[in-house]
């Protein structure tokens, strides 16, 4: 957990089109899934293999959560790299700046 | 209140979040593959032809073969690099077809069988309309021009 609640990004990447543009600005709230679970159809960043990656929560699977881009045919997620623990989310996005 | 939110938001820094695909970024096409199929039937043609042409005969061959490894790599590359497993369930029979157009593909380079090769060329072109569709583009059949005559599959 981080100690400050927000963190902004830049959005690289085609994979979450039509919904999130290259060079988007998103404001993450890295405090959401200390009070409440993370459920499908949520905005999250998340650590995977190393780097941030944003992506949509597909499906819950009980520690698990599977991601997947919006522009599924352009997007690498958990169709390739796998479930990912629910640890490893960072924070859910709350705002597009 | 919204102005005095981004205003305060803009102070927290900004990084990069990654929403990537593989590079190179969706940029896939069967075209290459039906390209080199139709290559593996003319070379075939060419050999049968050649008579005791020797030279003629192993320039041929070594077409024959780069061009079936070229079906075999560019077909097995979207394969695995573009579909996806729910893709898989819409199309169940995309494993079969990639496995036997790697067969067959081998086949036309272990000997000179243009039955083999004429098949080579219409399995990646089944392959090439399902890859279309799954792009929600509506594959059609066009002349493609070659000394092969036959076709291309292409999309609207």
């Amino acid at each position: 957990m981080r100690l400050f609640p927000l963190s902004r990004f830049e959005v690289q990447g085609n994979s979450m089109l039509p919904n999130l543009e290259p060079g988007t600005e998103v404001i993450s709230f890295n405090w959401a899934y200390l009070f409440a679970k993370p459920k499908a159809g949520d905005f999250v960043v998340a650590q995977v293999k190393g780097r941030e990656v944003i992506k949509r929560i597909s499906k819950i699977k009980g520690d698990e959560v599977f991601l997947k881009g919006d522009n599924e045919n352009e997007s690498t997620d958990s169709r390739d790299f796998g479930w990912i623990k629910k640890e490893q989310i960072m924070g859910k996005v709350i705002y597009v700046l | 209140m919204l102005k005095f939110l981004s205003f305060v938001f803009h102070l927290i820094p900004s990084r990069p979040v990654y929403a990537h695909c593989d590079i190179p970024c969706g940029i896939y096409d069967p075209y290459p593959a039906q390209e080199a199929a139709h290559t593996v039937i003319r070379m075939t043609k060419l050999i049968q032809e050649a008579g005791d042409d020797t030279h003629k005969i192993v320039r041929c061959t070594k077409v024959k073969e780069e061009h079936a490894e070229i079906v075999k790599r560019d077909v097995a590359t979207i394969w695995g690099d573009y579909f996806k497993p729910e893709m898989i369930e819409k199309y169940p029979d995309l494993h079969k077809q990639v496995f036997e157009i790697l067969k067959l593909a081998s086949k036309t380079k272990q000997n000179v069988d243009l039955e083999a090769a004429n098949q080579l060329l219409e399995k990646v072109q089944k392959f090439a309309e399902v890859f279309w569709e799954s792009k929600g583009l509506e594959p059609v059949r066009i002349p493609s021009g070659y000394t092969t005559e036959g076709e291309i599959v292409s999309h609207k």
